[in-house]
């Protein structure tokens, strides 16, 4: 029989607002079944904090996010979308979060991931060093992987920074040492880097939760939240309807196990509902 | 928490402090006062490690030295305006625990013991931010506020009935221009309650530890530029705000207690935990001043089921309605289990005595000596009056209980 809990809370997962989950998910056994529905704008930073929880404790769950469980008002999911096109789509349609291509006043720079891995992360922290000599005032935080170095580029700005600190997770503001040192800065602004898309928008949307927990409604929270535009090499592959990306980004990037439509559950009310044993 | 059912529980054995993983040398803890002293807001604090002593391996000590700061007095006594102002005479002639202290910062330095600097940081009011909006929403029931409240609002405020109050309009309303303490104006608690002292961006560590600080710092911004993510150091400038080492989180639980991390941290490692290893949890406790702030580390440490050695020889007290035998008094006697003191170099935990140590040793225990006899009498003398040091009453009754309680002048009413 499911135990579902229903979170209403006005963040948008529930590591940005109600910690309480976190210990019912502790006492479950590896590998335990839970479905995640309701609103998408809730489900997807959901589903990414449940897969950085197990990466946390080392300990996963078998998350299922039925197709027909979940609803997103914001978006026509018949739609043609780009694969590059869809986290620009995301963070503006469900969060109001925006790319940007400069700071703005009074911001605060979160640069998550960009580890010396010889690779990817290595070239985007390249990228946003080269970004970040034109920044010379910008007050920065680098988070990144126990066990990793910073990619080499960046040492020179981390010498100086608000912040270096390490974290497991696409959403670095799960940690709440990463929630203290940005907020303390106490900007107007906070503006996310990231090597990749996933840890881009699980991130920001984590910032815009640490906002949300302050007072600000989820609208005006986004709006002061942006995304850093050009780190990242743009996926490849023609266009595809958006629930079609979408059902990909959840078995792919969010490593759900699965996404079939499941008569038994349906789509209740705005909160994060999550059915445990589902 | 995991393995126990009832109500949380902060120190518990195999859980908490003295948890053991294979492989782990270090626990990050992330302080903004570690950025200000260290250049680094987060840094791994290894566990306190151990020495070999006689073939056997003895777990090295944590060192919790509280509020090595400066006081700047003038040939009156009195404290020099902006110069620092914490409780240290920097002249070992006037401050005989002052040589035998830094001979111990100077093995903890040498040896690399890790090492908790809690340090005062109270409100600066020059510090506070009158446009920040405080937690207090104006009431529309103006009967709450008293007469001289009321009339303020009535007079200026009325538009913010119902509203956040940002702290200058808070402080407009709720301070009194007449109080002989806040003069009107938003205060710290301490100003407030004892005198002002320690304040946040006047007050110092003593000149070695900030030489001392300055050379840790060094070492952290050098294997930062060797490219590692978050640095090892160890020793820890700790801010606190109050006599307690417990520094508050905020209303999102972040930014608390970074000395009971710190502390986890250096009890961490080759385990600490159980009957045949917890008595290696020791710290040794030494600071200022020996009535407040290291009694009550001390209460704390042992709360968190650390053994504490309480060296004499480099606390300082201040002899005014105490004296340090006397504090050791009280403290033994409740926590004989857990609380050795001496003026003793512990050898065993920290190697060979230093030069100087006997001489200043005898110089520290014959002015405690001297201070507890002068405490003794006066002590008898008030118990026996039934007065404090001030001559207040001892124990209160009547009208002075009720001034004491901001009652004075209030009727008794029947509860409905």
């Amino acid at each position: 029989m499911p135990v579902t809990d229903v979170f209403r809370t006005a963040c948008w997962n529930f590591v940005g607002g109600d910690r309480a989950i976190e210990g019912i998910l502790r006492d479950l056994p590896g590998g335990a079944g839970l479905v995640v529905r309701n609103r998408l704008a809730h489900v997807l930073p959901t589903v990414a904090a449940l897969a950085d929880l197990a990466a946390l404790r080392g300990r996963g769950y078998r998350v299922r996010v039925p197709a027909n469980a979940w609803y997103a008002p914001e978006l026509d999911l018949a739609a043609p979308v780009e694969p590059a096109a869809l986290p620009a789509l995301l963070l503006e349609r469900l969060w109001g979060i925006g790319m940007a291509q400069a700071p703005g006043d009074d911001a605060i720079l979160l640069a998550t991931g960009f580890v010396d891995d010889g690779g990817a992360a290595a070239a985007a922290g390249r990228r946003l060093a080269a970004w970040l000599a034109g920044q010379p005032d910008l007050p920065t935080a680098f988070v990144a992987p126990p066990g990793w170095r910073l990619a080499a580029a960046l040492w020179p700005h981390a010498g100086g920074a608000w912040s270096v600190q390490t974290a497991i997770g696409r959403n670095a503001f799960a940690k709440p040492g990463v929630e203290e040192a940005v907020f303390e800065r106490g900007a107007a602004r906070i503006l996310i880097a990231a090597p990749d898309p996933v840890t881009a928008m699980y991130t920001a949307v984590g910032a815009a939760d640490g906002l949300v927990a302050r007072g600000l409604a989820p609208r005006d929270a986004g709006a002061r939240v942006a995304v850093l535009a050009g780190l990242w090499d743009a996926p490849t592959g023609g266009p595809q309807p958006l629930g079609a990306l979408l059902d990909a980004h959840l078995r792919e990037a969010l490593g759900v196990a699965d996404t079939a439509a499941d008569p038994r559950v349906r789509p209740t009310g705005e909160g994060i509902a999550i059915d445990l044993a589902g | 928490m995991d393995g126990y059912k009832g109500g949380p529980k902060r120190w518990l054995e195999g859980f908490y402090g003295g948890s053991h993983d294979p492989g782990e040398d270090a626990v990050e803890v992330r302080s903004a006062f570690f950025r200000r002293f260290l250049g680094r807001d987060a840094l791994r604090v290894p566990p306190v490690g151990h020495r070999l002593v006689d073939g056997v391996l003895v777990a090295r000590p944590l060192l919790v030295a509280t509020d090595l700061q400066v006081g700047m007095l003038d040939a009156q006594g009195q404290q020099v305006p902006g110069g620092s102002d914490g409780f240290y005479d920097t002249d070992p002639a006037r401050e005989e625990t002052l040589a035998p202290l830094l001979m111990l910062l100077e093995r903890a330095r040498r040896d690399q013991l890790v090492t908790l600097l809690p340090g005062d940081q109270h409100e600066n009011q020059a510090l506070f931010d009158r446009e920040a909006l405080t937690t207090t929403v104006l009431d529309p029931d103006l009967g709450l506020l008293s007469a001289r409240e009321r009339a303020v609002v009535e007079a200026r405020f009325g538009a913010w009935i119902g509203k956040r109050l940002p702290l200058g309009v808070w402080e407009a309303i709720f301070m009194d221009p007449a109080d002989p303490v806040s003069r009107g104006q938003a205060i710290g608690r301490e100003a407030r309650n004892f005198l002002p002292h320690c304040t946040e961006g006047v007050v110092r560590y003593l000149p070695d530890v900030e030489a001392w600080l300055a050379a840790e710092r060094e070492a952290v911004l050098a294997q930062a530029a060797a490219g590692d993510l978050v640095p090892r150091a160890h020793v820890f400038p700790v801010p606190k705000d109050g006599l307690t080492v417990e520094h508050p989180e905020d209303a999102r639980g972040l930014g608390g207690n970074k000395f009971d991390a710190v502390l986890n941290a250096a009890f961490t490692g080759p385990y600490f935990q159980g009957d045949d290893h917890r008595r290696d949890k020791r710290a040794i406790v030494v600071g200022c001043l020996s009535e407040y702030s290291v009694r009550l580390a001390i209460e704390h440490l042992i709360d968190a089921d650390v053994t504490v050695i309480w060296l004499l020889t480099a606390t300082k007290g201040l002899d005014l309605f105490s004296a340090k035998l006397a504090d050791a008094h009280f403290l033994r006697e409740r926590y004989g289990k857990k609380l050795v003191v001496t003026y003793d170099w512990p050898v065993e935990l920290l190697g060979p005595v230093p030069p100087g140590w006997d001489a200043a040793r005898a110089r520290v225990v014959a002015h405690d000596r001297a201070a507890m006899e002068a405490h003794l009498a006066r002590l008898e003398a008030q118990l026996r009056a039934g007065v404090t040091g001030q001559g207040a009453p001892l124990v209160m009754e009547g009208a002075p209980l009720l001034q004491a309680l901001g009652l004075a002048g209030k009727a008794a009413v029947a509860c409905p």
